[in-house]
């Protein structure tokens, strides 16, 4: 730990104090300079329904900007991964060094979910829950990079993350409903497709949480950044910690959920163990074997009613 | 402003590329570094398996190996009691056997001197009854041959006393 002593201590504290007061003072000259085009109800509504801020596709539609958050982490998570195939992956021993460890430990954390909770199958599922929850937890802290895009109007605009989309929540639960019907039929055929089916509202449920979640987050910051007078401190704690806080918890939520509901449904059935009737039973039974018989007789004629 | 017929502005269209996007994401993922990445911890836990396996197979062998040898140490303790006790029995068998000899031979030796004993004795007795027998000869004939009576008979005497003397 760095001890430093009174001297440097009081310095360090004089030049923080010296910094923040340049930022805030610059913060405050600077406000009048940057023309806002729209109010904080605008900007709260079209981040709920995207109605106004929309980004061309290469010319081919025009669509929210969440689904061009999801292409860019996509293509930096895929860079990501090329680059450890290549040059980390091959150097992989049994002695284990800090970035082995690290992708051993998200690999292996994901893994384990799916093994957990899916005890009969699972190989895809440690996929799946794999990416998604990169894919969450990424995605998220993607709002934090504010990298800018211009909307079709001619804008500026901050990609937000790409789940708080309503399209991209919706895309992700159902796809999740999908993975797990497909465990189902995989392994228990029709059997499985009946316990899906009996989780008819996991989609919505699934879906409507993700953006919910994802959306309350960006609604708070946007609040915060909206008005300048509350954008010095509370973004630290609001910007970085909330959305660290919410990525984490979202993809652990949906990966933990997906596993569940996959390890439900691929379990296969148990095998109901033949009651003894009275007359196979040994003559040497006790009177309370008798009280037990006529319990199973009630509960047949309880399930025959 | 884009306005579809469902509420928030769910586009199915804008679904299907989240769709498309995320399918990309999972194959690239998969291949890039979640196959590889198991496939490399399953390795390793098949490695050291092999080497618990082999340490445990050398476990087994050697605590077979001292079963058998502490086997072996039982009957080895067996069979030396067995042979100390062949060897004290033959040790007991010869001892009893030379102590027989030694008697025989010593009964053999004392009969050997008594019998040199009883003949010399009967050679002695022969020989002191034949000096006797020749001294009284010798003394008749010189009582026969002298007049004076006692003197021969002195002479007697002193022969008698002389040749017991001597032995």
């Amino acid at each position: 730990m760095l001890v430093l002593d009174k001297k440097k201590r009081m310095t360090a504290i004089i030049v923080l104090i010296i910094a923040e007061a340049v930022i805030s003072i610059g913060v405050f000259v600077t406000n009048g300079m940057v023309e806002k085009h729209e109010t904080i109800k605008e900007v709260m509504k079209d981040a709920v329904l995207h109605e106004d801020n929309r980004i061309s596709l290469f010319g081919l539609a025009e669509v929210n900007p969440s689904l061009i958050s999801g292409f860019v982490v996509t293509a930096l998570l895929l860079l990501f991964a090329a680059i450890m195939r290549i040059f980390v992956i091959p150097k992989f021993s049994y002695v284990p060094g800090k970035m082995q460890i690290l992708l051993e430990e998200w690999v292996g954390f994901f893994k384990k979910l799916a093994e957990t909770n899916s005890h009969h199958r699972n190989k895809f599922l440690g996929a799946y829950i794999f990416a998604a929850g990169s894919y969450i937890f990424f995605g998220t802290m993607f709002e934090l990079i504010g990298l800018e895009a211009i909307t079709t109007e001619g804008h500026p605009i901050s990609l937000p993350a790409p789940l708080a989309d309503i399209n991209g929540a919706i895309c992700m639960g159902c796809l999740s409903y999908l993975v797990i019907l497909s465990g189902g039929i995989a392994e228990n055929k029709l059997r499985g497709v009946a316990l899906t089916l009996k989780e008819f509202s996991l989609p919505i449920s699934m879906s409507f949480r993700l953006f919910g979640a994802l959306l309350s987050g960006m609604l708070v910051t946007e609040l915060i950044y909206f008005y300048m007078g509350l954008s010095i401190v509370l973004p630290v704690i609001v910007g970085v910690l909330f959305t660290l806080i919410h990525a984490l918890v979202q993809a652990y939520v949906l990966t933990m959920l997906v596993s569940m509901f996959y390890g439900e449904v691929t379990e296969p059935p148990k095998k109901k163990e033949k009651k003894k009737k009275p007359h196979d039973q040994d003559p040497e039974n006790t009177p309370e074997d008798t009280s037990d018989d006529s319990d199973v007789a009630e509960e047949s004629s309880e399930q025959a009613a | 402003m884009v306005l579809t017929g469902l509420p928030l502005n769910i586009d199915f269209q804008q679904i299907l590329l989240h769709l498309a996007n995320f399918a990309i994401l999972f194959f690239g993922l998969y291949i890039l570094l979640y196959k590889p990445v198991v496939d490399f911890m399953k390795k390793r836990e098949e490695h050291y398996k092999a080497i618990d396996d082999e340490a445990m197979g050398k476990l087994a062998e050697a605590e077979n190996k001292e079963k058998e040898y502490s086997n072996r140490l039982e009957t080895c303790d067996a069979e030396i009691a067995a042979k100390m006790k062949k060897a004290e029995d033959e040790m007991n068998e010869a001892r009893l056997a030379s102590q027989k000899a030694a008697k025989d031979k010593a009964d053999k030796l004392i009969e050997e001197a008594r019998e040199a004993a009883e003949a010399e004795k009967k050679g002695i007795l022969k020989r002191a009854e034949k000096e006797i027998t020749d001294m009284v000869s010798a003394a008749a004939e010189k009582i026969m041959l002298s007049d004076d009576i006692t003197k021969a008979y002195d002479e007697f005497l002193s022969d008698a006393e002389r040749s017991a003397k001597h032995g």
